[in-house]
Formats: structure tokens, sequence, C-alpha cells
């Protein structure tokens, strides 16, 4: 989506799904930018709240008006990551410990979900850009 | 009962700042318990409850932490009404011709109308911004609830069983699961002297053995389709169902849903690509 016209404040925010609440970062962010929090929130989770557990990225617009527009994005790779190969954490020091083994199918299946999302040429370049995400959690790609 | 819910901000400055470091960041502070996150100019901020956040815990992830580097403090935002700016420079009265205004306390400007609500909306749904809480309290308008039982499930600010109250409802029973919203309706209830609404803290299974003749539930769809076995369960024969909270486009699942457990559709209105479906029990 390009950004809309007159837009006075854009919101980057990171929220689980079918969860969002007027507590922070919603409420100080969009109460300042003078969004109708409660309103936001109910959309937002409507959008979101078959998918439980995962956390979306959204990027709200908001006009001079006040009145305002968001773009749900999909998952961080990096979320989708610890999902497929099953971690219950990623590795603080990648070079040395690893936490995990993924899958090449699990790795295209991650960047399919991502490429409307990623500046990635076709697929295979959008499996690359998930690889390197993977090895710096300490995931190893299988072969 | 304390029900402040105070926040912890942790602002995180990843060097270098870039999308692919926010998320693999964020994907471990999940691990850490943080739920929610904004991306700023120079990394991202965290957020966690303040009595879910454990310091121990961050600072062992903070000393292991290689994959970039990463700069770490973070402050506590106290509980407040965060819709208030919102609230008192945006929020206008919203008029249903001569037969309802709902304003807040503070205006000072308004048409006369036959009923008038007060809601100060707080964080709880349901100012009557919203096009479900508007359709839903346009059908009330058009609707005889004098002397009828009346349940409103997800109530939000109670504005839906306010209305109902002003027609003549009977026993009118406003629920939600959220104790803010819960607060808030009480508050609500005595600035619009519609005192006799019992008011409930809870989900649908608070519900007992008793019955209504009009039931309200504006949660949103999958609730409302789980639910809807439950409701017809307790409306009385002859008894009306108003839903909402879903997509225009989606509607067609309630409707199911509802004649699944036998009750029959009257009809579907649409506002702003939102929804109202109404009901009726044999």
């Amino acid at each position: 989506m390009a950004k809309p016209k007159d837009v006075e404040h854009v919101v980057k925010l990171q929220l689980p799904a079918g969860q969002a609440t007027p507590a922070p970062p919603v409420g100080p962010a969009l109460g300042q930018a003078g969004v109708n929090i409660g309103e936001f929130c109910k959309a937002f989770n409507d959008k979101t709240k078959d998918s439980p557990g995962m956390i979306f990225p959204v990027v709200i617009y908001v006009k001079k008006n006040k009145s305002y527009t968001f773009e749900i994005k999909t998952p961080p790779a990096a979320v989708l990551i610890k999902k497929e190969a099953g971690l219950a954490k990623g590795s603080g020091e990648p070079n040395r410990e690893k936490v995990g083994t993924i899958s090449k199918k699990a790795i295209r299946k991650i960047a399919e979900i991502k490429m409307e999302d990623l500046n990635a040429y076709n697929i295979e370049a959008a499996m690359r850009m998930i690889e390197g995400t993977a090895r710096n959690m300490g995931v190893v790609v299988e072969k | 009962m304390n029900n402040k819910l105070d926040y912890i901000e942790l602002i995180c400055k990843i060097n270098p700042n870039l999308q692919k470091h926010t998320d693999v960041l964020i994907a471990y502070l999940t691990d850490i318990g943080f739920e929610s996150f904004m991306e700023t100019e120079k990394g991202v901020n965290a957020y966690i409850a303040e009595c879910q956040f454990n310091e121990k815990a961050l600072n062992d992830f903070e000393k292991q932490f290689s994959v970039f580097k990463l700069k770490f403090e973070y402050r506590i935002i106290k509980d407040e009404n965060w819709n208030e700016k919102w609230t008192e420079n945006y929020f206008e009265p919203i008029i249903f011709g001569t037969d309802l205004v709902v304003r807040a306390s503070f205006h000072k400007n308004f048409p006369k109308a036959k009923k008038e609500i007060i809601i100060d909306p707080k964080t709880a749904f349901g100012t009557g911004y919203h096009a479900t809480t508007y359709m839903l309290l346009e059908e009330i308008l058009k609707s005889d609830t004098l002397n009828k039982s009346v349940l409103d499930m997800g109530t939000g600010t109670g504005i839906l069983a306010i209305l109902s109250k002003m027609q003549g409802s009977a026993y009118t029973f406003a629920v939600d699961n959220d104790i803010k919203a819960v607060k808030n309706t009480s508050e609500n209830i005595l600035i619009n002297n519609t005192p006799d609404i019992e008011v409930g803290h809870g989900d649908i299974t608070i519900l007992k053995n008793e019955k209504f003749d009009i039931i309200y539930e504006n949660i949103w769809k999958n609730t409302v389709i789980n639910d809807m076995p439950i409701l017809a369960k307790h409306l009385n024969s002859g008894g009306v169902l108003l839903t909402s909270g879903f997509y225009y486009k989606e509607y067609d699942e309630v409707k199911r849903a509802g004649e699944d457990v036998g009750l029959i559709f009257q009809y579907s209105r649409e506002k702003d690509g939102w929804a109202v479906v109404k009901f009726v029990k044999e």
C-alpha cells in the first residue's frame, strides 16, 4: 500500500494477534496522534484474531483531520522461524551456540509468506534473506 | 481494588538499525515476555506489564546477546486513561436525529433530543462512534424495549444497556470480561441515572438460568459464532438477538451460526463495512 496523502503521523507497531489493547504502546502512541484507540484496537484484533500467538507489524497513517488507515504486514521472519523450527528461544551467540535446525521446505514456506513485504526479486532471493535471518538466530539451515 | 496496570517501556538502540535486526530482536524479546513493540528511529521500544517484568531475565539476555550491537534502558509508564487526549480533542456529540444525542460531559454545544446519553469515553469500547455501536443504538431506538428483559454481552461503556433502560426495559444485565469496562459501565450507569442495571464481570459463562427478551452481543465474529448456542438458549420465545462486531462481508457466517441453533434470521444492515444481524427465536 502506498503512503496515503496528507499524512501527519506514521506509527509503526508490532502487536500480538487479536490482543491489541489501549495499554502502551498503542494508547500513548495513537492517543498523541489523535486516533480513536478503542476503534483501532477492535479493527486490528478483528483482522488478526485468526492467527493467535503471532505478532503482526502494523503501520498506522494518521491524516491531518485525524482520520487514519492502517496496513497490517506479514509477521517478522524471525518470529516465523522460531515457530517453524519449534524453538523456545533464539541463540544469543549464534556463531557459538546453535539452538535448532530448520528445513529448506520451512524456509520456502516462510519466504512465500514474507514475499509481499520483502524487497526480493524472486522466491530464491527471498529464501536467501530468510536463511540469513535464521543463521543470525543460531538456527542451522538443513542442506 | 487496585486496577492500575503500569507498564515497562524498554528502549532498545540497535546498531546498525536495520529492519532484519529489529525483527530478530523482537523475536528474542518475546522469549522474555515482552508482548508489544513500537519501531523508532534508533531501534525498537518493547512493552510489558510491570507485574510480569523479569529484570534478571533481561540482564541475562543483555549479557549473552551478541547478534548485533544493542543498548538498553527502561522506564515505567504509569497507567492512565490513554483515550483521554482523543476524547477531549476529537470526540464530538453523536446525533440520532431528534431521538438521541450521545455526548461527553464536557460538551457544551449540542442539539436537544428526546434522549441524551452521557458517555465519557475512557478505554472501554462503545461511544457510538464506531459503526457497530451506532447501528445497534439505531436498532434499539426503533425497538420496543418497554418491560422487556435485556442482556448486553460485551457491554464496553454500557451504552446499549443504558439506552434500553431509558426506554423502560425491565431486568437489564450488562456483562464484560474487561474489568475496566465493568468499572466504566458502572460509572456511566450512575451518570445517566439508570441505576437498576446489573453489571457483571465475565464472559458468556456468567449466565446461569436467566432468560431474556432481548440480547445484544457486539464483540467480534468468532466470539459471536462461538456464543451463539448459549445466546439462543438464554433467549425467550419470540425474543430478539442483535449481533454485531464483524464485517458485512462476513455476516453470512454469523447468519448460518444463528440458523444452525434454530434462530430465525430477520435481516442484516451495513455501515462503513460493518454489519448488524438480527435474529428472532420462535
